[in-house]
């Protein structure tokens, strides 16, 4: 009676389970081959599952030898990799991981800058996000509101490649954008009138969080900034309307004095405050 | 063209506010539990003119965090409840939607409701005594 030969066990060969791969900054995504140290013409099946808070990826693929290039599979996408490998009788599940590296802000300024239609839009992100887009262990920057990424993508709800891929994310960022900025081309050349690329830039940074900001000064023929219009220096956007009974012949001073909380900020908005949320203040906060 | 100006028969019949209008379901783009500011553009006996303005639910960075919804509605009266009879949203953050320059003006002599949308067609309704009801003029 011959010897019983026990199964070989699978195991990867020069990649351990667990191992963390590095999306550059580039961003490049890294070159994934896994190869298990089963007969290299024994054909492989990978069943593969990527999984990232409610993101989720999965699929399988066969291959004639014990070696799979995953590298496009994975491409754009990161968090935790579930893979389950059968060869045969043999079969083993794995976990590995892939995590990004925090992009420079020159290089989001510089890829910002081969877009039409988005100039102030670096301002922008560096001012909400300061150019963040992974946290310390190499995940995506989530908000409390589940936005996603330095642009913090929430609605429409980003895929899971703008996620993970910065870039991506920009660019998901920028559609938004060049919609306002066509809103605010389109207000400012109503009745034929000029405006100029500084005001264009302003009007589309104010829409952006809400309102106009120019009016049309009849008298000088030209955008002007709404005047009405007082902002909370100490703020990003808070400001007040001094048309308002109750603000009119206020200075900024008395008038966070009595909004604002003693210890500095402001309580949620209620209906009757008489301070607002103003886009006006927004882009002053952003581009003075 | 004429036509009337049941485009929407969406008012939540039954649910009123204190002035016995019905109440307007603004939408998931509007910041929840948001009142709105109501204004009235114009007033008969039998119908009203109004927009209600609702803050928009604020998206990442900060988008429309400042920003508006604002619907106009026409009001007129059944019996002796109000019923909604269109509804339009005339201004909106979050959808890019904005009055043109005096975009919404009532015209009381000619009992005449003109809305200009900007980069959009202009839109006028008009009150019409025989049949006591607004049309599309």
């Amino acid at each position: 009676m011959p010897p019983v030969v026990p199964a070989k066990t699978m195991d990867l060969v020069g990649v351990t389970t667990g191992q963390v791969f590095k999306i550059s900054k580039d961003p490049t995504w890294p070159t994934i081959v896994l190869t298990t140290n089963m007969e290299a013409t024994v054909a492989h099946t990978w069943k593969w599952e990527i999984k990232w808070k409610t993101f989720t990826k999965s699929g399988s693929v066969n291959t004639p030898g014990n070696s799979w290039d995953a590298t496009t599979t994975f491409q754009d996408l990161g968090g935790d990799i579930t893979l389950t490998v059968q060869a045969g009788p043999a079969q083993k599940t794995f976990t590995l991981k892939i995590e990004g590296e925090q992009p420079t802000a020159s290089d989001i300024k510089a890829y910002v800058l081969t877009k039409v239609g988005v100039s102030g839009f670096d301002k922008l992100i560096e001012h909400e996000s300061k150019f963040k887009h992974f946290d310390t262990k190499g995940y995506p920057i989530k908000s409390f509101d589940n936005g996603y990424g330095m642009c913090q993508l929430t609605s429409p709800a980003p895929t899971y490649e703008e996620v993970w891929n910065w870039k991506k994310n920009v660019d998901g960022g920028v559609k938004l954008y060049q919609i306002k900025q066509n809103s605010a081309r389109n207000y400012l050349s109503q009745s034929a009138r000029t405006f100029t690329d500084s005001q264009l830039k302003y009007e589309t940074i104010c829409r952006w969080n809400g309102g106009a900001y120019h009016v049309w000064d009849a008298t000088a023929l030209a955008w002007v900034r709404n005047g009405n219009i007082l902002c909370d220096s100490l703020t990003g956007n808070i400001g007040w309307d001094m048309t308002e009974a109750d603000n009119k012949g206020k200075t900024e001073a008395d008038l966070h004095k009595r909004d604002a909380r003693p210890k500095g900020g402001y309580d949620k908005r209620k209906a009757g405050d008489n301070w607002i949320y103003s886009g006006v203040c927004y882009a002053d906060a952003i581009l003075d | 063209m004429r036509f009337l100006i049941s485009l929407s028969l969406i008012a939540l019949l039954g649910s009123c506010d204190d002035r016995g209008w019905p109440k307007l379901v603004p939408g998931s783009q509007v910041l929840a539990g948001a009142k709105p500011e109501v204004k009235t553009i114009a007033r008969g006996e039998t119908w009203a003119w109004i927009t209600e303005s609702y803050p928009s639910k604020p998206q990442g960075m900060s988008r429309c965090q400042a920003g508006k919804e604002v619907y106009l509605r026409l009001l007129e009266k059944a019996g002796k409840k109000f019923q909604q009879k269109a509804q339009r949203k005339i201004e909106s953050c979050l959808d890019d939607i904005e009055l043109a320059e005096n975009g919404l003006r009532w015209d009381g002599e000619a009992k005449r409701l003109t809305l200009q949308i900007l980069g959009g067609a202009k839109t006028s309704w008009e009150f019409i005594e025989s049949k006591k009801a607004f049309e599309v003029k």
